[in-house]
């Protein structure tokens, strides 16, 4: 018998031991606030981006104007004493009536290029296709140079049926070290209300999408083969594709190439991934390069890995345990292969190992009660740590080196009412808190 | 005038002291006595736990339709998954590993009971396998690697299905589907292999029997969790 335990014993050390995956943290060890945090103003302001090779950081809002403002850093990514930002407004809008809204940003990680998704704002709860001619020109992406003074637009695309226009939500996201970009807010399906899917381009060297010309391109699943069916009664799924009107769809987009500044529908080149059932018209996808085959997503309650080599299942679905529908949040860490994610406004944080895009086993859920996260998660790289925005302090947990949270909370306290805009450049190893001060734009 | 005598200032004579001690005796050291009787009673009683599928770290449910994935639930639609349910159908492997820390040292397992949700059992005389598992597994299963961490191993035959080796020869149980409702089973004795250490705990595998079509079970990761719970009686050696 003892030999039966050492042997049980020597087992269950070979097998795999996880961290503790269900934990309940309190914050009792303060620190000074880190050199690696620069505070800058952003009262009011929604979202911040930076942009490494063109050494600024980027703020939007929706409506206000300017709509887009620009600060430079140091040579070191240091926010200088006394600068003032400098703005621009979406080119639509000197037509007072309609007010195109900024509904997202994003920047390139290797050229000085700024992506804005932007959206009448209309009917923010429906998905409409657009209605007349005008609006279904309404080119939802703008691309910028910003190295010069004032921005260069260099492009813009993402009209026509194939695009919700009325949409309040919506993010871009770039992937592959900056090789392909994701759009949200697609239709798959314009003969429904409902049909949600995102699209992605593939860039080229110097951030524009790479236009083929040709057909606009889908996932094949989307629109081929038979009718969606239920497993266990063999009848057509309620959410099922129409597969004449899908492909009808592809057929009529437009097909011209585009060069700068020169208008564009779906152009050939940019693929559609139909979230199905799974998506949600009420909440904002977010898409994550994994590889050329896999993109995760965070849907509303969902984790999905969409993969476009499989063709018996190219879109998997796990249920996120305790999810809240309301502002989910995530960032992904490619070469841990982990996924980090929580919900504006909660007091939980989780992370999730991913192997070739697909979560494994359980997620790894952290309570941080009675704190309350108004921040996306910060994925610190260079400190393996992540951040999070509460009231009054940012907190700081330490990732092990598989890239799960351990059971311990550092805090700063920071005199910002609540911490809810936090970006990290890697390249600068600067941590950018906006506070509540207003930021300072030059007229 | 009264003169008042403090009790514990006032010596009492011999046949008095006999007295005390009987009255201590009685009234003081028979409670006490109960009380560890009383202890040592409770001491000795079975104690009966419930596990719930949210104290889980390890569970998965894989199958061919995603090779690579950890979870598969049930098909949607065409090409689409999702975890709100979890489909049982052939080819298909649930795994789940309970841990039994919460049982002290020095206990005999009485009984375990495996409560298995199914929600939906649309075909007559289906039956469910369940097996011991016999390898470890972990971060990255899948249909053909049992771990990925910190290296891909793979299951001897994909869906740990190789008798023996992968999983064990003989089933824990068969359980035979007779509709909706809470199969519960008795998995006494590999829960005693486990907790005494003459076999490591990897948990189970569960499959469909072939040929069957469909049996739905509860998903862990939908809005009802603590579906899947193993409750164990002990008591001491």
């Amino acid at each position: 018998m003892v030999l039966m335990q050492i042997l049980a014993t020597a087992h269950a050390a070979s097998a795999q031991q996880l961290p503790s995956m269900d934990m309940k943290l309190t914050t009792d060890t303060s620190i000074d606030k880190p050199a690696y945090v620069q505070q800058v103003p952003a009262s009011g302001l929604p979202m911040l981006e930076v942009s490494e090779p063109a050494g600024k950081l980027v703020f939007a809002q929706q409506d206000s104007m300017p709509q887009i403002m620009l600060l430079t850093l140091s040579s070191h990514g240091d926010v200088i004493a006394g600068s003032k930002a400098t703005g621009f407004s979406l080119p639509g809008n000197q037509n007072k009536k309609v007010v195109n809204q900024v509904l997202a940003i994003a920047t390139h990680p290797t050229m000085p290029v700024l992506y804005v998704w932007q959206d009448t704002g209309t009917n923010p709860s429906a998905i409409v296709a657009p209605k007349n001619e005008k609006a279904k020109q309404y080119n939802h992406l703008l691309i910028y140079d910003i190295s010069t003074d004032p921005p260069q637009l260099l492009m813009s695309a993402c009209n026509g049926k194939d695009f919700m226009v009325g949409r309040s939500t919506g993010m871009l996201t770039l992937g592959n070290n900056g090789r392909r970009l994701f759009v949200p807010n697609m239709r798959y399906d314009v003969t429904r209300s409902y049909g949600v899917a995102i699209g992605y381009y593939e860039l080229d060297g110097k951030g524009l999408p790479i236009l083929t010309g040709k057909e606009p391109e889908a996932d094949p699943l989307s629109v081929s083969g038979s009718p969606d069916q239920d497993e266990t009664t063999g009848n057509e799924s309620s959410e099922s594709t129409s597969t004449e009107a899908a492909t009808q769809a592809l057929t009529e987009a437009p097909t011209e190439t585009a060069n700068e500044k020169v208008t564009t529908g779906r152009g050939g080149g940019l693929t559609m991934l139909h979230l199905s059932n799974v998506g949600s018209k009420y909440h904002p996808s977010r898409a994550f390069y994994i590889d050329d085959a896999h993109t995760l997503l965070l849907t509303g309650t969902y984790l999905a890995t969409y993969d476009t080599s499989n063709r018996t299942g190219r879109l998997a679905a796990v249920n996120i345990p305790n999810a809240n529908l309301r502002y989910p949040r995530m960032t992904t860490h490619n070469a841990l292969g982990m996924a980090y994610f929580n919900y504006i406004g909660s007091s939980h944080v989780a992370a999730w190992a991913l192997f070739n895009g697909y979560p494994s086993l359980v997620p790894q859920r952290v309570d941080v009660t009675p704190l309350v996260i108004n921040s996306p998660v910060v994925h610190l790289t260079k400190h393996q740590k992540l951040a999070l925005g509460s009231n009054n302090k940012v907190l700081l947990l330490s990732l092990d080196k598989q890239g799960f949270i351990q059971p311990a909370i550092e805090q700063f306290k920071i005199d910002v009412t609540s911490v809810s805009l936090m970006v990290y450049s890697p390249k600068f190893d600067r941590l950018y808190l906006g506070t509540d001060a207003r930021l300072e734009v030059k007229p | 005038m009264r003169q008042s005598h403090p009790h514990h200032s006032v010596k009492p004579p011999i046949a008095s002291t006999h007295r005390w001690i009987s009255f201590t005796l009685k009234h003081l050291m028979q409670p006490l006595f109960a009380t560890v009787l009383l202890a040592a009673c409770l001491t000795t009683q079975a104690r009966t736990i419930t596990i719930e599928d949210t104290k889980i770290t390890h569970i998965a449910h894989i199958g061919p339709e995603l090779p690579q994935a950890s979870w598969i639930g049930s098909n949607a639609s065409q090409g689409v998954y999702t975890t709100n349910v979890i489909d049982m159908t052939p080819g298909r492997r649930l795994l789940i590993q309970y841990p039994l820390g919460q049982i002290p040292n020095g206990q005999r397992i009485v009984s375990a009971q495996w409560i298995i949700p199914v929600t939906h059992a649309p075909f007559d005389s289906h039956r469910l396998f369940v097996w011991r598992l016999l390898q470890p597994w972990g971060l990255g299963v899948n249909l053909t690697q049992r771990t990925q961490v910190p290296k891909p191993v793979p299951w001897s035959s994909p869906g740990a299905d190789a008798p023996g080796v992968d999983r064990a020869i003989t089933p824990t149980a068969t359980i035979r589907i007779s509709g909706v409702q809470e199969y519960v089973i008795d998995v006494t004795q590999d829960v005693e292999l486990w907790y005494t250490g003459v076999a490591p705990n990897y948990g189970w595998v569960m499959a469909l029997d072939e040929g069957n079509r469909l049996v739905r079970l509860a998903s862990p990761l939908y809005s009802t969790p603590s579906v899947f719970t193993l409750r164990i009686t002990y008591e001491p050696e």
